[in-house]
């Protein structure tokens, strides 16, 4: 049946190229990165040399007050913006899921902000947020739910939950369309059966619709989280992780520690630590919520 | 029947109020980039504008005079870097995701697996090693220095996003095919490739959106003004600036918004089944 090569050895070779960019991209990267974090090792040392100084850099770590209120931060931030997102998303998915008119072109235009490049939306939110001509104060103010103008992304109490709010705008849509994906593929004769049979919305909702789509919310809420983790860009632009200390996430310490103060091995073990979390995190999480009981 | 009328009217409401709502900055944005100066200290702000311009798109595309704007090279650099991106990601994600579904490699969450944990790692983390690595190779300020970390995050996930698509294929069509005569390899090319056609579009929309939107990288590691995509490039133009230029800010944040906002209004549909197909299969 085969000519030539067999075909798991086709199979290998198709996979190996991937393989190769996968090793030089991301796993070299990663090793390096766990080596340079037991040493003290400097960006602008022109040996580029290092002294192996073993977990002295996790000590200092945490030791740092630093640290833990980035870590506070990034908590807040990525458990404010996956949990809005998913309400949100959910919700409307829900809404478009029933039988109403132009679906699909509500469903496009509810995608703009998802499409809306990140520092697109960062220099927007200077704008609208402007703390002298932003329009967000002009209206807040009218309609009379904040009585003088606020420096949004200039007040620290104010600029976490402004660029948390920021953030949820521009990624809801990701969960709404696939959430909403989700809704589509339930059996429409289920939810007849159990109306038939005298459920109502919240019990079709609790014993079909959300069994059905445990899975796909475990996988989406899973990956935003990764991805909140990760996302810098918006405070990067607006606030570099102020004032003072207010929006610094674990992805602003890392990039100050390595690309300000030059410090990489201190910098690097902030990352090991962050993706060691990251992989508990999601082991338990796919355990708790993944789990078929 | 009257009450399920009304009840579907409400809904409708709820969801035209949400949507005002959502794309309401949008409308700013390009509101904004139509008002001549004078007009965007306004207060009350005007909703349409009054007088019209195009004075912020000239500034920002053609103004010679507009000096540390060079929006057509960062234009040009972005065009570069994401072409070769989706390219490479093409190249390197579609045999591998045809492999992962027709070749059993450990059980069925393995690309799932590898693509969590590829998205777990913190790209400003590994901009480190990407750093020094390519300041070594004197790689830094070169196209080449911002694609290979791009693959980071777009060859795992399109990986992923294909495999959805081949999945979907029955292998009865390949095994017809090599009855036919045909190779492993040409029934892969020839019958099942044209199958997955809305996949690779959906694919290279994804890799394009996701170079399109990096910042963190391309601003480390192309420091030089001629080499900067669109990202750190009209950040570092307008924001810093003692007095900032709002105006033509929008201006140019409205260009760089068109290119996947036309890339979406026409594709949409492949976009969004390309996204759902991986979660929804599990």
């Amino acid at each position: 049946m085969e000519r030539g090569l067999s075909s798991k050895t086709l199979g290998m070779l198709l996979i190996t190229p991937s393989l190769i960019i996968i090793a030089v991209t991301m796993i070299y990267p990663l090793i390096n990165v766990i080596y340079l974090s037991f040493t003290k090792s400097f960006l602008i040392d022109p040996t580029g040399s290092y002294t192996f100084i073993g977990i002295k850099n996790y000590l200092l770590l945490f030791r740092n007050p630093v640290f833990w209120i980035a870590l506070k931060n990034t908590l807040f931030y990525v458990g404010g913006t996956v949990s809005f997102e998913f309400l949100i998303g959910f919700a409307l998915a829900l809404l478009l899921n029933q039988q109403i008119k132009y679906r699909t072109t509500f469903r496009g235009l509810f995608m703009l902000p998802w499409i809306t490049p990140s520092v697109v939306v960062a220099l927007l939110t200077m704008w609208v947020f402007n703390s002298e001509f932003g329009v967000v104060n002009y209206i807040l103010k009218s309609l009379g739910i904040i009585s003088r103008y606020r420096g949004w992304l200039k007040e620290s109490s104010l600029a976490m939950p402004t660029i948390l709010s920021v953030t949820v705008w521009k990624m809801f849509p990701f969960m709404l369309v696939v959430l909403l994906a989700g809704l589509q593929t339930i059996p429409e004769e289920q939810i007849e059966a159990a109306r038939v049979d005298g459920a109502n919305a919240i019990q079709r909702f609790l014993h079909i619709t959300l069994p059905h789509m445990r899975e796909i919310i475990m996988i989406v809420t899973l990956l935003e989280f990764i991805w909140m983790f990760q996302y810098i860009t918006i405070i990067w632009t607006t606030t570099k992780g102020g004032p003072i200390y207010a929006t610094t996430t674990l992805p602003v310490l890392i990039y100050r520690s390595a690309f300000k103060d030059y410090n990489m091995g201190y910098a690097a073990s902030i990352g090991v630590f962050w993706l060691g979390f990251l992989i508990l995190f999601s082991i338990f999480y796919i355990k708790v919520v993944g789990e078929k009981d | 029947m009257i009450a399920g009328r009304s009840y579907r009217y409400v809904i409708l409401g709820v969801v035209i109020l949400a949507l005002f709502i959502t794309l309401f900055p949008i409308y700013w944005m390009v509101l904004t980039s139509f008002k001549p100066r004078v007009e965007l200290f306004k207060l009350p702000p005007d909703w349409i504008p009054e007088t019209p311009t195009l004075k912020n798109y000239y500034d920002v595309l053609l103004s010679v005079k507009a000096e540390r704007l060079n929006f057509i090279t960062y234009f040009k650099n972005s065009v570069v870097v994401c072409s070769a991106v989706v390219a490479l990601t093409l190249i390197l994600a579609i045999p591998a995701a045809y492999s992962f579904s027709r070749f059993r490699f450990g059980g069925r969450r393995t690309v799932l697996n590898l693509v969590l944990v590829s998205q777990m790692l913190p790209i400003v983390m590994l901009l480190i090693p990407f750093y020094v690595t390519f300041r070594k190779l004197g790689l830094l300020n070169t196209y080449v220095s911002v694609i290979v970390p791009y693959l980071v995050f777009t060859l795992p996930f399109s990986m992923w996003m294909l495999k959805g698509y081949f999945d979907a294929i029955p292998t009865e069509l390949e095994d017809a095919a090599m009855v036919d005569g045909c190779t492993k390899l040409q029934a892969m090319s020839k019958v099942v490739l044209p199958n997955i056609s809305p996949g690779v579009i959906a694919t290279s929309i994804v890799a394009f959106m996701m170079a399109w939107d990096e910042f963190i990288i391309a601003l480390t590691l192309l420091a030089r003004d001629e080499m900067r995509t669109l990202p750190p490039g009209i950040v570092l133009s307008f924001v810093g600036e003692f007095e900032i230029r709002w105006g033509p800010m929008m201006a140019a944040s409205v260009i760089v918004s068109l290119p996947v906002m036309l890339i979406f209004a026409f594709l949409h549909k492949h976009l969004i089944a390309g996204l759902t197909a991986g979660a929804v299969k599990g």
